[in-house]
């Protein structure tokens, strides 16, 4: 049994993460019934993750897809969509990632490839005590002192969604904990950093 | 009243650059200053991030008269960046009581989280007096670089003319604010105490 993480960002600036978890187990993938008892015997390049019989995306390389069966035969593949799985390291640990300090790797192993620049102590100090929320990691221009980001605060606060913010001078960060229930949207973050006049310049969410 | 409130006018709703807040949309912000020309106390409200209307009411220490002032302040413009801040902004008001007693000028800084750099220049038309400007120039650095929360601290040297009383004087400032709260203060033998408190809800 072993697993795949893969992680892909569908639009800019959000966090949009699927991880294929390729387990070694049941649901038999279509194109294997048409052409192969041995799948090694041909490359999937150019074709696994382009025309699924079942119409859907696989979104996974080709080449990933061939290390991963390499010496294998006789198998079945289920390949797992997972939300929530935002780093390597979660992705090793977890069912619940804050079950584990992100100490060491936060910042430095997303896995969309971006960085997140926001120091594992601080995330871990934010998160605690904090239950039932996606975090909106708000990357803002202009953020150069306490005074105007004492503004993006009160800003945010008026919306009842916001559990908690935090405010990363050092790195031109706002953390915003919202409820599970809240769609996290770009353009109205956008336009509440806009009407404290910074303006945003990424925005990644963490599904947690 | 004249072509000056005209062209201010004008001004003011040809301007349509990107801006900023004075305050925060829908902050409210009460200063006090105090200097070796006037004593004021303004409360000022920002509907949007790129406009503040208040009321001014100063003690002229020159003339011994007192003057309330509605005032308007725009953001011309704002440059933000990943390490740094710049603004442009105008600044108006007119008397309250003699519409022929106003002032207008341009204030702009420029900032990093370590570094600050501003200017201001104000021409006065006085009803009462003879008409002056208010010119300054200010460098500011901060000793250290705090944390969102924290008590921020900054060392600046100012320097500032005023037409009627024809000084100019040079002097450091200590500025710092903590939350919403913002206290500065400055003195020179010339121009003795400039003090300058603000609160922002």
């Amino acid at each position: 049994m072993g697993f795949t993480p893969y992680v892909q960002i569908l639009k800019k600036g959000e966090l949009m993460k699927k991880i294929l978890l390729t387990l070694l187990l049941a649901s038999p993938l279509a194109w294997a019934e048409q052409d192969h008892a041995n799948m090694h015997d041909h490359s999937h390049e150019g074709h696994l993750h382009d025309t699924m019989v079942d119409g859907k995306n696989l979104d996974v390389s080709a080449e990933r897809f061939d290390a991963f069966m390499n010496e294998l035969t006789n198998v079945n593949v289920a390949v797992v969509s997972v939300k929530g799985m935002v780093c390597d390291f979660c992705a090793r640990d977890h069912a619940n990632m804050h079950d584990h300090s992100h100490e060491g790797h936060l910042h430095d192993t997303m896995v969309d490839g971006k960085n997140l620049d926001v120091s594992a102590e601080r995330f871990d100090a934010f998160m605690n005590e904090l239950t039932n929320v996606n975090v909106a990691v708000v990357s803002v221009k202009g953020m150069v002192c306490d005074f105007c980001a004492r503004g993006i605060a009160k800003t945010f606060e008026k919306d009842k969604t916001v559990q908690k913010i935090d405010v990363d001078l050092d790195n031109g960060k706002v953390l915003i904990a919202y409820s599970k229930s809240k769609d996290i949207n770009y353009s109205e973050i956008e336009k509440k950093i806009l009407s404290n006049g910074q303006s945003m310049s990424d925005l990644q969410i963490l599904e947690i | 009243m004249g072509i000056y409130k005209i062209i201010i006018l004008v001004f003011l709703m040809v301007f349509n650059a990107d801006a900023r807040p004075i305050s925060y949309s829908g902050g409210t912000t009460i200063m006090y200053k105090s200097d070796t020309f006037n004593d004021s106390i303004y409360l000022h409200y920002s509907p949007t991030y790129k406009y503040s209307i208040g009321l001014e009411r100063a003690k002229n220490k020159f003339y011994k008269s007192t003057e309330n002032y509605f005032r308007f302040t725009y953001l011309v413009n704002r440059k933000n960046t990943d390490i740094s801040q710049r603004n442009l902004y105008f600044q108006s008001g007119v008397l309250v009581d003699d519409a022929d007693g106003f002032f207008y000028g341009m204030h702009g800084d420029w900032e990093t989280r370590r570094w600050f750099s501003g200017f201001g220049y104000k021409d006065t038309k006085n009803t009462f007096g003879q008409d002056y400007t208010d010119q300054y120039i200010q460098l500011g650095v901060a000793p250290y670089v705090g944390d969102y929360g924290d008590l921020h601290t900054w060392i600046m040297i100012k320097t500032k003319k005023n037409s009627l009383t024809n000084t100019q004087s040079t002097y450091p400032e200590l500025k710092f604010f903590k939350g919403s709260t913002l206290v500065k203060f400055g003195y020179s033998d010339k121009t003795e105490w400039d003090l300058h408190l603000m609160y922002r809800f």
